[in-house]
């Protein structure tokens, strides 16, 4: 399949497309950098290819090549379900390449976040601004010659960031033009600062949002806020330090991270896991989502001001991170998936406790959809907010419950299998009209699903091992490090040398709570990752907001907010 | 394929109903809610009276809830029964910790054992609680304790030397077992 679209490629453009490649069933096509929105418009609109979504935007620095870096985006197609990588090279003299917007609306902030990150501009992109660091940040932090250790200069008042209330808006010039400048009834636009720090919305954001009396004529999100530079960190790492910074991420269910994290190295090296090691991912990884979508109700069910529902959604959740905790010793960081294993295997009469804690937690859930589902009030707050069609939401790269709220058949689980998905049975809810309402429901529908994949998981789970037995990728069992030569030294190279998989670039997208998350790799050789780079979905899934909320009352945004789940350690990494 | 999609079931629309039936639903809503928290409220209640608490919160820190064996609180040092720490200063968890927080002085010793640390900080600020320290150790010499309050009221407070972090271990036997257990593949 992957060989149809990179030859149905190079049939097309036989000048521009300068190299094809397949590794480890990744199709990728590096293209000439001026032809790139050409060749993209070709992957959208060819019946064959129809790559709609883009997933992400990002660059390689190949520090000492020339030309220097590499732009890589990945595409997804929702009809076909491929996916493809295209590259293009830019000169470190003048990295230009032209915006991929026309084509995808949803390559706005990825290409922002790259300009950001490695100072390559776009030409051709409507709202070129930073969008992680602040204007006053001295270099582009994920270029290889930009010291880990180096510090910045401190921002004061007189700088625009640290501008206070009163004064005029920092960003005045920075934003984008209302769309009118006067109201209605030709009243003056007012301007609502939104954040970065406001109880109605859960996640450091900020939002300028323009009203015209109540309505929004135009809101600008501005994110970052929990920027941290975990690609810049896990480069530094070797590969298995990582995973307790993939934690961090989306922090409600960070073991659905973990699990990305280590298939995308699994995948570097090549390898499977072992069949038991498979179901216990399951197993953790919906835990993990159970507890997501608890929170994610529950805190929507706050912000519109239903306190009880969060209270019993919160005890839910409560009793799912007991079941976190005894198998992978956190709650929140559980730190539990390894490269090629797990960290520990199920402890003794975990699957009793599992049966036992689930279904207190579904008949809270029961109690919660009792107050929420039929209330007038919470009715009257979601339904008819925050649509989209779904070829924009499509465009703008949102997936995950959000798309699937407005029909579109796509999870990951079920589109493109990975783990022991395609042995097990379960439901994909698919909302009809793509309101809050649908999304209320279709993560309320998705939690009974997770519970149902775990029973049959906790039914199924064969014997065996639980880690790859090989020395070079997993670290060797305790017993023979404290008996035996061999593995004492297989653990010493193991831990100061790390893991070295064989050089190449892979991408892995697995579904998460959000929609799908994706590591794309790229390894030299050596043990520490070349580039870590984490397509995340609240980033993407965030992006459209402004769009959702445009034309409706302010108190629309809460509930659309909330149903959008930003979870801003993933969202600003 | 054993997936399959389903269509999630969306409340009547209010607008097919009269101003009637909407003032209904409300009342229904607040008459559910209300049987609903008082369900909850009287249980409790009847635990209190009964002396057998069926809420869900308990009092920290006068009533702890016990951790399970997996769980990884503050990293401590094995102390042996001779009053000396297990660890050989190899530096192995130096090398494994991703937040660099662990500094370790070896030195030589007339004992059995020659090497030993002569410093090992733990910057407890810095510490994540992975616990690749604790499955880095050759020795078993780090391990992840219960201990999780680490509250200090001065950073200096925040960085935990040899002999605050040396725990016997008699004390840590259940974590050695889970070690054992859990890593012995």
């Amino acid at each position: 399949m992957s060989q149809d679209i990179l030859e149905r490629l190079r049939e097309r453009f036989p000048t521009d497309v300068l190299a094809i490649d397949r590794y480890r069933g990744d199709a990728s096509a590096t293209v000439r950098p001026e032809s790139l929105l050409e060749v993209a418009r070709f992957a959208k609109d060819d019946p064959t290819l129809r790559f709609d979504m883009p997933l992400d935007v990002t660059a390689v620095d190949y520090i000492g090549q020339e030309p220097r870096f590499e732009v890589v985006h990945h595409l997804y197609s929702t009809k076909h379900h491929h996916r493809l990588r295209l590259k293009a090279r830019v000169p470190e003299k003048d990295p230009t390449i032209p915006s991929v917007t026309p084509v995808w609306v949803g390559a706005n902030w990825l290409e922002r976040e790259t300009y950001d990150m490695y100072g390559i501009r776009f030409s051709g992109h409507p709202d070129l601004r930073r969008i992680y660091l602040y204007d006053e940040f001295d270099g582009h932090p994920l270029r290889k010659d930009y010291p880990k250790e180096k510090r910045q200069p401190l921002i004061g008042p007189g700088s625009r960031r640290g501008a206070s209330v009163g004064d005029e808006h920092p960003y005045a010039a920075d934003l984008p033009a209302p769309v009118h400048d006067k109201g209605m009834l030709g009243s003056e636009l007012m301007r609502v600062q939104l954040g970065p720090s406001h109880p109605a919305t859960h996640g450091t954001v900020r939002i300028v949002v323009d009203l015209d009396g109540e309505t929004i004529v135009n809101a600008d999100v501005q994110v970052g806020y929990l920027h941290r530079g975990f690609e810049k960190e896990c480069e530094s790492g070797f590969y298995y330090q990582a995973i307790p910074y993939t934690d961090r991420l989306n922090y409600s269910s960070a073991i659905l991270c973990n699990i990305g994290y280590c298939m995308a190295v699994e995948k570097l090296f090549g390898i499977e896991t072992p069949p038991r090691c498979q179901f216990l991912r399951v197993i953790a990884g919906e835990i993990a989502r159970i507890a997501d979508h608890l929170l994610c109700v529950g805190a929507t069910a706050l912000e519109l001001n239903a306190f009880t529902p969060f209270l019993y959604g919160l005890q839910a959740r409560e009793l799912i991170w007991d079941l976190v905790d005894a198998l992978c010793g956190g709650r929140v960081t559980s730190n539990y998936v390894r490269i090629g294993g797990v960290s520990a295997d199920m402890p003794a009469g975990f699957a009793e406790l599992a049966r036992q804690n689930i279904a207190k937690a579904l008949h809270l859930l029961g109690e919660m959809e009792a107050l929420l589902t039929d209330n007038p009030i919470f009715r009257a707050r979601m339904e008819g907010v925050g649509q989209l069609p779904a070829e924009e939401l499509i465009a703008y790269g949102v997936c995950g419950p959000l798309l699937r709220a407005a029909g579109v058949d796509l999870d990951l689980r079920r589109a493109q299998p990975y783990l022991v998905y395609d042995q097990l049975e379960f439901d994909v809810p698919l909302g009809s009209q793509g309101d809050n309402m649908d999304r209320y429901l279709v993560r309320t529908a998705e939690l009974r699903q997770s519970a149902r994949i775990i029973e049959q998981c906790l039914r199924m789970i064969p014997d065996g091992p639980v880690d790859t037995d090989d020395p070079a990728i997993r670290w060797p069992a305790k017993s023979r490090v404290y008996m035996r030569m061999e593995e004492l030294i297989d653990q010493f190279k193991q831990v100061t040398e790390g893991p070295k998989p064989p050089p190449g670039e892979v991408y892995v997208g697995t579904e998460s709570a959000n929609g799908e998350i994706g590591f794309f790799l790229v390894s030299d050789g050596t043990g520490k990752p070349y580039k870590c780079r984490a397509r995340t979905p609240s980033f993407s899934n965030t992006q459209p907001l402004a769009r959702m909320v445009q034309g409706r009352l302010l108190a629309d945004m809460v509930p659309t907010f909330d149903m959008i789940n930003m979870i801003g350690g993933e969202c600003d990494r | 394929m054993a997936t399959r999609t389903v269509s999630v079931a969306r409340p009547r629309p209010t607008a097919q109903r009269t101003t009637l039936g909407v003032w209904l639903l409300g009342a229904r809503a607040i008459l559910k809610g209300m049987a609903l928290t008082h369900r909850h409220f009287v249980r409790n209640l009847w635990g209190f009276i009964r002396r057998k608490p069926t809420v869900f919160t308990v009092q920290y820190p006068e009533q702890r809830l016990p951790f399970p064996n997996a769980f990884r609180g503050m990293p401590v040092l094995v102390q042996m029964d001779n009053g000396k720490e297990r660890c050989v200063a190899c530096g192995l968890c130096e090398w494994a910790c991703p937040t660099d927080c662990i500094t370790i002085y070896p030195a030589e010793t007339a004992d059995e054992i020659e090497r030993h640390p002569e410093v090992f900080d733990i910057n407890m600020s810095r510490c994540m609680f992975c616990g690749l320290c604790e499955e880095a150790c050759p020795e078993e010499a780090i391990v992840m304790s219960h201990n999780v309050e680490i509250a200090a009221f001065s950073r200096r407070g925040t960085l935990w030397h040899k002999d605050d972090l040396l725990i016997p271990v008699s004390k840590l036997a259940p974590r050695l077992q889970h070690i054992r257990r859990g890593y012995d593949r």
